[in-house]
């Protein structure tokens, strides 16, 4: 029983930290499947069809994720692009099964390192006044939208779209 | 918003189309692929009466091009339209090694629209530079998506904090749109660009007047009356500028945009919602 207990307190002593999972189809923060959804039989759009973009500016959202990043209290580094691809459900909520791409800045794949791709999700996961979108005719729309952060030598310098 | 609709109706139509496949490229067709004409008659066939039939967002778009690159990896378009889809999409890596052949492959009419996805879709603002640079030589005086290279040049330097090299783009820019004669009509968003350089300058009457001069062209410009707004209160004239941010605020609710093709797809620089101009007015 104490070995039990002491191998819980260790456990609990190791700080979490999110890991990828690669796929066939690409590399994902998270796999969890979302059941009984009630936009499961919505139609599926594109960001851009149903005005989709998240409601603040670019700078705005650079800005903020600076400060996120900041309060992580760790020095990152590389330059590039690291884009969260993900689906917004039809009452605005972001759906798991987030993929992540990245590149370098020439566009070419690349990898930062682990912490900053996760801070990045963290600070996506922050973002919660995506639209609910519905079609002309007012059925329920889910949307792909994504979000690209561009870093140069390790700060974010534009939130994209 | 009425601009999104088509794009949602063609979205959900696309699969209802016809079920054309593409057709498997003839032997021997890539000896003929350095003749011109054969390589119009293959662009109209696979691209023009192929892909485009369909929605960008459906398979067959990108098997039309796919068909097209197999049958002559020489013509520029194939690749260009394939990433149409990718760099909506945030796929990078795969789009620019797309816009990449097809700027090597035709930098005559590819190096400026990938000068532009950079400039705008992913603020690569060097880069741009480079290419806007490059097909200034190649193309003196050119334009790309409604307006000058030296547009887009004087957009990047400006993001990048250039501002005397944006300010002679932008001059430059003014001065291609006057034309000869000096009495062409310069576009708003020269304009608005211009104002908002002016005030990152801190050259506040100039910045005025050129923001006067957006709004004059288009009065519910909702990031000229915001901007007109920064300016007034960096002068201190609050009661001005709370009238440019309600302004602001009234037209981005009527639906009043910048007014570019791809603002549905990425922010334009300085580009503003209605929270900010929430934020403005606290």
């Amino acid at each position: 029983m104490k070995c039990l207990y002491t191998a819980g307190l260790l456990l609990l002593s190791i700080a979490a930290k999110s890991q990828t999972v690669v796929l066939p189809d690409g590399e994902y923060m998270d796999t969890t499947s979302t059941r009984h959804s009630p936009c499961a039989g919505a139609i599926l759009a594109h960001y851009y069809s149903v005005a989709g973009k998240y409601p603040r500016s670019s700078e705005t959202l650079r800005r903020a994720t600076q400060e996120f990043l900041a309060h992580q209290h760790r020095a990152y580094q590389g330059s590039g692009y690291v884009t969260f691809r993900f689906i917004i459900d039809c009452q605005g909520r972001q759906l798991p099964r987030v993929q992540v791409l990245q590149t370098n800045a020439a566009y070419q794949r690349y990898r930062f390192r682990q912490e900053l791709v996760s801070d990045l999700y963290g600070f996506l996961k922050t973002l919660t006044e995506w639209r609910a979108a519905k079609s002309p005719g007012g059925q329920a729309v889910n949307y792909l939208a994504y979000l690209s952060f561009k870093i140069t030598d390790g700060k974010v310098v534009a939130v994209i779209p | 918003m009425e601009k999104s609709w088509p794009l949602f109706l063609s979205l959900l139509l696309a699969p209802a189309l016809g079920r054309c496949q593409p057709v498997p490229a003839r032997p021997g067709a890539t000896q003929a692929c350095g003749s011109k004409h054969y390589q119009d008659s293959l662009v109209a066939k696979y691209i023009d009466h192929g892909a485009q039939r369909f929605s960008y967002n459906d398979p067959r778009w990108t098997q039309y091009c796919d068909s097209l690159i197999a049958i002559c990896p020489n013509i520029a378009v194939a690749y260009q339209q394939k990433a149409v889809p990718l760099i909506k999409d945030g796929k990078y890596e795969v789009a620019f090694a797309l816009e990449n052949k097809a700027a090597e492959l035709e930098p005559q009419q590819w190096l400026a629209y990938r000068g532009f996805l950079k400039c705008i879709f992913t603020k690569d603002y060097a880069g741009a530079i480079s290419d806007f640079q490059q097909i200034e030589r190649l193309l003196p005086n050119g334009r790309e998506m409604d307006h000058t290279y030296a547009f887009f040049e004087g957009l990047c330097q400006l993001e990048l904090g250039n501002y005397p090299q944006a300010e002679t783009c932008f001059r430059h820019d003014v001065q291609l749109q006057r034309g000869a004669d000096g009495t062409g009509d310069v576009h708003f968003n020269t304009l608005f660009y211009l104002g908002v350089l002016n005030l990152e300058m801190k050259r506040y009457e100039p910045a005025k007047t050129a923001l006067a001069q957006c709004l004059k062209a288009y009065a519910q410009h909702p990031e000229a009356n915001y901007y007109l707004g920064l300016v007034h209160r960096a002068q201190g004239n609050t009661e001005a500028a709370k009238r440019s941010f309600l302004a602001a605020q009234q037209a981005l609710a009527k639906g009043y945009a910048l007014n570019e093709d791809n603002i549905y797809y990425a922010n334009y620089p300085r580009q503003i919602t209605a929270y900010e101009v929430q934020q403005a007015l606290r």
